[in-house]
């Protein structure tokens, strides 16, 4: 289905036409396809931020459209930070031995987050402590006791 | 998933009164950050995080609210710049390939590629296809709520009568006995709360104050309105004609000749000098004043004072003789004086 997509971008005179066609035919079905697909975003949310920027358009299946591209945008970033918290609990400890051995978990934290942004042009600073307690940015030894 | 607070760096700590919730959410949209921070959440746990904190969430609801908004603000402008108002699908490719361009997606080197085929199509159609359907969790209503307003009720719907100088669109008049002092209407009117309450009640204004003047302050009671009438002097009524006595004022009479000598006596006393003031020669006509004009000669001075006074050649002269040591220190004093503030324009 997607193989006319090719010959329409290279030679558009002669099998422009059939291409085309083609091309429109595999979008609509699949748009078509986004109506059994139900996106993890709500329609509601999309549709009011959507009009709050001025987009006017009564079809659901855009509304469904830019919330499976948004989605597809947050999972993305997601899987990056996944990759950066995967790293991060694979290099080897450089601390002795006698600390509890690194957590297995995956736990999603602002620094990969903000790394994975990065790549996205998204600029995220996020402040290491909030000085609202004399303890705190202290060593957590010294805190524990 | 496990939701947890507090940074990686030091453990979580217990905020019972939740003093340390985040603000990234203004009051306006703070429905639609909740939610879409539902929905991150269940992305988070589809890509394979078990647990995350909470700074991280809300950073990523609001990454996701700004996206669907920046993906409307530029079909937005493809349409218009379509001369459309209406956006369609082209526009919203075009806004996902716009944003797609700074990572990059399969075709963008090439100008002519059709939009129905574009990577960015591709790779949602990839995702449909491949990926595990994951619905929101719950359901929510259709948002913003729009309250629903108490039909305002208009001339032509409330009034029997119909004015003619009255437009229909005019809100209706109040109750009669809300502005009436009618003892008779205030015992069978309706009861208080089912009346319009008047914002300012002029009969009660108009009782305590007489017909003493006005004051447009809103809606308070009449002790507050008087105290605040008291209180600000321009709101006070102007007084009638001569109900407080005034002083005349005391014009000072033409006299008859300004000495200058007179008016410097304090300072020439200061300096130890005896006045002798000469009037019985001349008494209509001032004595004569040098002006310095900033020539530093003293000829200017007397060819001036000769013009103002008008004075005879002979009197003049007789005045020079006349002049003795101690008035000579006097007007030298009156010249220092008037020197200063030359001196000071100069400087």
């Amino acid at each position: 289905m997607m193989s006319g997509s090719g010959n329409s971008s290279g030679a558009a005179s002669t099998v422009g036409a059939d291409g085309r066609h083609d091309d429109d035919a595999a979008l609509t079905e699949f748009l078509s396809s986004l109506m059994d697909y139900t996106p993890t975003i709500p329609d509601e949310l999309v549709e009011h931020y959507l009009g709050r920027s001025g987009f006017n358009c009564p079809d659901l299946r855009l509304t469904r459209l830019v919330a499976v591209a948004t989605q597809k945008f947050i999972s993305d970033i997601a899987s990056d930070a996944l990759q950066h918290s995967k790293a991060r609990v694979a290099a080897p400890i450089k601390d002795n031995k006698s600390k509890q051995p690194k957590d297995k978990r995956l736990v999603l934290t602002m620094e990969d987050l903000s790394k994975a942004l990065r790549e996205y042009g998204v600029n995220l600073k996020h402040p290491e402590y909030f000085a609202d307690s004399p303890l705190t940015g202290t060593d957590p030894p010294t805190r524990e006791e | 998933m496990t939701y947890g607070g507090g940074d990686a760096a030091r453990e979580p700590q217990i905020d019972p009164q939740n003093t340390l919730k985040p603000r990234i959410s203004t009051s306006s949209n703070q429905y639609g950050h909740a939610v879409s921070r539902i929905s991150v959440t269940q992305i988070l746990e589809a890509t394979g995080f078990e647990h995350s904190y909470r700074w991280p969430i809300d950073a990523l609801a609001d990454v996701l609210l700004r996206y669907i908004s920046h993906v409307g603000k530029l079909s937005v402008s493809y349409a218009n710049m379509s001369g459309r108002t209406q956006c369609n699908v082209f526009d919203v490719i075009l806004a996902l390939e716009e944003i797609a361009s700074v990572h990059g997606f399969a075709g963008q080197s090439d100008p002519n590629h059709s939009l129905s085929s574009s990577g960015v199509v591709l790779d949602l159609w990839r995702l449909v296809g491949k990926e595990r359907e994951v619905p929101f969790a719950g359901s929510i209503t259709r948002f913003p709520v729009i309250r629903s307003r108490k039909a305002e009720t208009s001339q032509d719907t409330e009034n029997e009568v119909e004015w003619g100088h009255i437009p229909d669109w005019l809100p209706s008049f109040p109750d009669p006995s809300t502005y009436t002092n009618n003892s008779i209407n205030n015992e069978s009117s309706v009861p208080r709360q089912q009346k319009e309450r008047p914002h300012f009640s002029f009969q009660k204004f108009f009782s305590v104050n007489g017909s003493d003047g006005f004051a447009p302050i809103g809606h308070t009671n009449v002790e507050r309105e008087n105290e605040m009438v008291q209180r600000n002097p321009y709101l006070v009524p102007p007084l009638p004609h001569k109900e407080r006595q005034v002083s005349d004022m005391t014009i000072p009479s033409e006299r008859k000749g300004v000495s200058v000598i007179e008016t410097f006596a304090p300072v020439i006393e200061a300096s130890g000098g005896e006045i002798v003031e000469e009037r019985g020669v001349i008494s209509n006509k001032r004595p004569a004043v040098r002006f310095r004009i900033g020539v530093g000669t003293k000829s200017m001075s007397k060819m001036l004072s000769l013009r103002d006074t008008g004075m005879k050649e002979d009197l003049w002269t007789v005045k020079e003789e006349e002049m003795d040591s101690k008035k000579r220190r006097a007007e030298m004093i009156l010249k220092e004086s008037m020197e200063k503030p030359n001196e000071l324009a100069q400087l």
